[in-house]
């Protein structure tokens, strides 16, 4: 007894094999890990390497998240961040005054961005962030651009991140629209070239993939446009035929799968419906109907489809407008989308969020280590 | 002849002998015998369930040298109190399904189990429950530890834990900037 005692004094206590210390973080949530990173260089081994980053992040649970900006302090930027068991936390960045949006979210990474066009990648469980180089094109952008947006990916295979950016080409040109990549950790833009047909809404990724709407002339003559994350090779497909697209469409992501959601209905005529279509995954023709629902009657007159639709614990959240969100059991025999929250103070976006150690750099000292 | 097929009965007896036992026997790295059940071990362990229907359990004491008789006795006394508390099928299934399934809380009794080791006995505990393939105690085991670490910074953990920091001044700092963003709450 007394040897052991010694024993602690003199070595560290914590003399666990890295298979071992691997077992105990792989149990571990990631806000619990991200502060194991900076205890000392073998933990950090260990949290950084890809293959423990992507277990754990597939075992990680996915969270519904809310993102607003408090604009109560002017030095500081906020942001609020509210999971779907309604708590919320605050996270601020000293020295920065500008708003910021959230242009999509994928594996724990937020890709930020702001009216001046810069584009910020952060992890908010660690609290890490990279800051890109500007843009080639920086005319601003907007949470709602539909010509000038960015969009974070992932390659599972290459196990690479990157961020995608659409923007018009040099000489207006409304029938052509341009694209550079940058890969996390590259530090650089890369010009992929210009292509035919420009987006008419954001880009959604799915699975290593970029998908965009764009339309020439009729809603119905409209393209898919896939960038490929891996090859950044471009591809399209038709929209599935369809007796009438109605007002309008789009394209979100849900359950993994590529959806599009179209509004029917015609102005004077009965309530609005929102159906959704789902891609299968090995068959790029075959769209099935998955969900069918009724807008609420503030909705009567209106055309666009709700700018976030998530699929999260089995239901679909659907944000109309700013500060309202609505939910849908498919599960329950009513049609009606119920509201999920009561009404909150500030406007806010949604998106999935599953919380992870993914880093923003590529060799946190390992050199050092080895 | 007559004897060696009298030898030969006894030998086959002696074997069903061992065959019905309901223990097994194991031996830590310093010499020291535990009796354990072969049920609760095979339901608990794929390592030891491996060897029992391999049939490469000594009667005379499975050598585990890679276990201290603290971590072994610990074992032991988890597996036999795992037997007398949870009923098998609901056991079976939670162990078979792990990979997908979420993590369950520990019992009453596993927090109490894990609540009265010291640090030193619970992560030799997490190494021999690893060492033998016991998903359900590395669970309860991890919880704890995730129990210890949480809310806490990292000058905390290395506190609990008795670590090093063998992180350069430099270094920090230069993590730190990439830390842009901090939580309000910390």
């Amino acid at each position: 007894m007394e040897q052991k005692k010694a024993r602690a004094v003199e070595e560290p206590a914590w003399l666990m094999c890295d298979d071992a210390l691997t077992e105990v973080f792989r149990r571990l949530p990631a806000r619990a890990l991200a502060a194991c990173r900076l205890v000392c260089k073998s933990w950090l081994s260990v949290l950084t390497d890809p293959h423990f980053i992507h277990e754990h992040l597939g075992r990680s649970q996915q969270k519904l998240l809310l993102f607003a900006n408090d604009r109560v302090s002017d030095r500081l930027l906020t942001v609020v961040l509210a999971d779907d068991i309604k708590s919320m936390y605050q996270l601020w960045r000293p020295a920065a005054s500008r708003s910021v949006f959230v242009h999509n979210s994928c594996n724990g990474l937020l890709c930020l961005g702001d009216s001046t066009g810069a584009v910020e990648v952060l992890n908010p469980t660690t609290g890490e962030s990279l800051m890109l180089p500007m843009p080639m094109y920086t005319a601003g952008s907007s949470q709602f651009s539909s010509c000038n947006w960015h969009c974070l990916g992932f390659c599972p295979k290459t196990r690479e991140h990157k961020v995608v950016h659409f923007y018009p080409g040099a000489h207006i040109d409304s029938f052509k629209v341009r694209c550079e990549i940058y890969t996390i950790g590259a530090g650089f833009w890369r010009q992929v070239g210009s292509f035919r047909g420009a987006p008419t809404d954001r880009g959604v990724h799915v699975n290593g993939t970029v998908y965009y709407l764009t339309k020439f002339r009729y809603i119905a003559s409209s393209r898919i446009n896939c960038l490929n994350l891996e090859t950044e090779k471009f591809d399209e497909m038709v929209l599935p035929p369809r007796k009438s697209y109605g007002g309008h469409c789009s394209l979100t992501e849900l359950e993994g799968k590529l959806c599009l959601l179209v509004v029917d209905g015609v102005l004077e005529g009965p309530r609005r419906t929102l159906d959704i279509l789902m891609l299968s995954s090995d068959d790029k023709q075959s769209w099935t109907p998955r969900y069918h629902f009724y807008l609420p009657w503030f909705m009567h007159s209106c055309y666009f489809t709700p700018k976030h639709t998530l699929f999260h614990d089995g239901k679909i959240w659907v944000q109309l407008l700013a500060r309202n969100l609505y939910c849908f059991d498919p599960t329950s025999s009513s049609e009606e989308l119920t509201i999920a929250w009561p009404e909150l103070e500030f406007p806010f976006s949604t998106h999935t969020f599953i919380e992870s150690i993914v880093p923003l750099r590529k060799d946190y000292f390992i050199k050092q280590i080895q | 002849m007559e004897v060696d097929k009298g030898k030969g009965e006894a030998e086959e007896t002696r074997k069903v002998a061992e065959a019905d036992r309901d223990t097994v026997t194991l031996k830590s790295s310093d010499g020291k015998l535990f009796e354990v059940s072969k049920e609760a071990a095979a339901r608990l362990s794929t390592v030891l369930a491996g060897m029992i229907a391999g049939g490469s359990i000594d009667d005379n004491g499975t050598d585990l040298k890679q276990i201290g008789s603290e971590a072994l006795e610990n074992v032991v006394d988890y597996c036999n109190k795992h037997a007398n508390s949870i009923p098998s099928a609901a056991l079976i299934s939670s162990s078979i399904s792990f990979n997908t399934a979420p993590f369950k809380e520990p019992e009453e009794w596993e927090r109490k189990f894990v609540d009265r080791l010291s640090h030193d006995a619970l992560f030799d505990l997490v190494e021999a429950a690893n060492f033998l393939g016991m998903e359900r105690l590395l669970d309860v085991t991890c919880h704890k530890i995730s129990e210890m670490m949480k809310g806490k910074s990292p000058d905390q953990i290395r506190e609990v834990f008795n670590i090093k920091n063998d992180y350069t001044k430099e270094e920090l700092e230069e993590i730190r900037q990439e830390l842009a963003w901090a939580f309000y709450d910390d």
